[in-house]
């Protein structure tokens, strides 16, 4: 038995662990929701918002759907589309440090006309979140945490 | 409920409640009115019947601001004027110069002292002077139309009218002039030669006598 | 002194209550803008007339059909939010702001208390008040074409979120 495989095979798994998911200044998750006033449910996958989704001003809704979520990795001063369902988003990450990170977030409607342009700071590991309800009274919501 | 004596203001509280019949009583009590006022502005029949139902649908989405101090017309009439506005800038691709800002009251913008028609009831049942009316309004800048019409439909201040559209009270005062001195220059070969008030160096006759050459007199006695 | 033009159009309007319109010259303008008035007044009205009313029923029936009450469900939800937002309009944002104009005007939006009656139109308890935040959470925010509202939700764990919310600006006012 070769004894450098074991280790070789504890480096590599190591390393592969060690490796981060994402290789930018900050690894974001989000998730854009479509929110109404139908019956009271909302998306299982929507469950980290659960309790924000439930108090007001959000509990206005009470139906909630997601629509789409991912991840984006953002490096600082590059910008970063965000594919969304119903319009467009970008997220450009300006500065950080351990705790807070600085953004410039745009949201623009279906029709690509922004509706959004913000610069603000979001705490590590908390939720800013973006709603944009319209003439009907649906809501259109872009939550993101980052850490 | 019998909607037909019911003020404005009830009527608008039952129709945010719900009450169809109530919004239909206010429409018919105010569509024409607000027809008039789009098309004075417009002079165009479809753009102003869209602008009336637009106003209509808009003031029956805003009905909880309605309060009731003036009529549910004083509260339309705005909605009315801001689409139709609205309508002039969609139509215009060229901005055309307008002598708001200048002043008035210099000696090449003189009100006429003359009377347009002795009889103005009488003139408008005149097929002819109708079209030259409705050519008058037309050749005026959609600002200068707007506030003539506004003045004269709905007799609105100019403290009013400056708020509705927006701009200073100097400058409706300077519309509405302008906009009463062009029309009276296109109607000017209307006067009642009877009705001159101006004692002119000229005979009277002689003044109105075929300006256009065409063998009759161009002023019409009414 | 001889009354100027804008002087005689505005007694004419009745904007210059002060002024006496002497007789001749003057007075003859004055009845000129009145009859000019009355012809321009008279021929709209008449224009207006000529629509038959064929036109305005049917312009009755697409508004009847556009007023229609929606899913009672969804104008209940109007109700709530708008409910909502006009018992804090003071707090609302328009156009774009400056970290100053932001951080006095954010809302901050805690967990009720037990007891607590304060519940807004949404039916949940809150204890909402505007308050100045730092740091500045939000440094700037432009919503063109919208109203903006910035509130902060405090979890009962003390975790912040930021809610910024875009409303459509759609009031008589700004037509």
């Amino acid at each position: 038995m070769n004894r450098r495989t074991p280790l070789a095979a504890t480096l590599v798994a190591t390393a592969l662990l060690a490796a981060p998911a994402f290789a930018g200044d900050a690894e974001c998750s989000y998730l854009e929701i479509g929110a109404s006033g139908g019956k009271t449910a909302i998306d299982a996958e929507l469950k980290a918002l659960e309790k924000k989704l439930t108090t007001p001003p959000l509990s206005a809704w009470t139906e909630f759907h997601k629509l789409s979520g991912g991840n984006a990795s953002l490096d600082k001063l590059k910008a970063q589309t965000l594919k969304l369902a119903q319009g467009g988003a970008s997220l450009l990450l300006r500065d950080r440090t351990d705790k807070r990170l600085e953004l410039t977030v745009t949201m623009d409607d279906h029709s690509g006309k922004r509706v959004l342009d913000v610069k603000q700071a979001l705490a590590v590991g908390n939720w800013a979140v973006w709603v944009a309800s319209n003439a009907k009274a649906e809501g259109h919501i872009l939550a993101l945490t980052c850490k | 409920m019998a909607h037909e004596d019911v003020d404005d203001r009830a009527l608008a509280s039952a129709a945010q409640n719900g009450d169809r019949d109530a919004f239909r009583t206010l429409f018919d009590r105010y569509h024409r009115r607000a027809y008039a006022l789009a098309f004075g502005v417009l002079r165009h029949q479809d753009d102003a019947l869209d602008v009336v139902q637009d106003a209509f649908i808009k003031a029956h989405k805003h009905l909880d601001k309605f309060e009731g101090a003036s009529s549910f017309y004083t509260w339309l009439y705005r909605i009315v004027m801001n689409l139709a506005i609205d309508q002039l800038r969609k139509r215009r691709r060229v901005r055309p110069v307008e002598l708001d800002d200048e002043a008035i009251d210099g000696a090449d913008d003189a009100l006429l002292p003359r009377v347009l028609g002795g009889n103005p009831g009488r003139a408008l049942l005149d097929k002819e002077i109708r079209a030259r009316i409705d050519q008058a309004l037309g050749e005026l800048s959609d600002n200068h139309r707007a506030v003539l019409v506004m003045r004269e439909l709905e007799g609105l201040s100019y403290e009013a009218m400056a708020q509705t559209m927006g701009c200073s009270k100097g400058t409706i005062m300077s519309r509405l002039f302008h906009a009463r001195r062009n029309m009276q220059k296109r109607l000017s070969d209307l006067v009642d030669p009877s009705a001159l008030a101006v004692a002119t160096a000229t005979d009277p006759d002689d003044a109105e006598a075929d300006a256009d050459g065409d063998g009759e007199l161009a002023a019409r006695s009414r | 002194m001889k009354p100027r033009d804008s002087e005689l159009m505005q007694a004419a309007d009745r904007e210059h209550r002060d002024l006496t319109v002497p007789a001749g010259d003057a007075q003859a303008k004055v009845d000129a803008i009145a009859e000019l008035g009355e012809l321009v007044r008279g021929h709209v009205e008449l224009s207006a007339d000529a629509v038959p009313d064929a036109k305005f029923a049917a312009m009755w029936k697409r508004i009847d059909e556009q007023t229609a009450a929606p899913v009672v469900e969804s104008r209940g939800l109007l109700a709530r939010v708008t409910a909502w937002f006009d018992r804090y309009r003071s707090h609302i944002i328009t156009g774009a702001v400056s970290a100053g104009a932001v951080a006095a005007i954010a809302i901050m939006v805690r967990p009720s208390s037990p007891g607590d009656s304060s519940g807004g139109a949404l039916g949940n308890s809150i204890n909402a008040q505007p308050v100045q935040f730092r740091p500045a959470e939000v440094e700037s925010l432009d919503t063109p074409g919208g109203t903006g509202t910035v509130f902060h939700l405090t979890d009962a764990d003390g975790r912040s979120t930021t809610v910024i919310w875009v409303a459509p600006e759609d009031s008589v006012e700004g037509l």
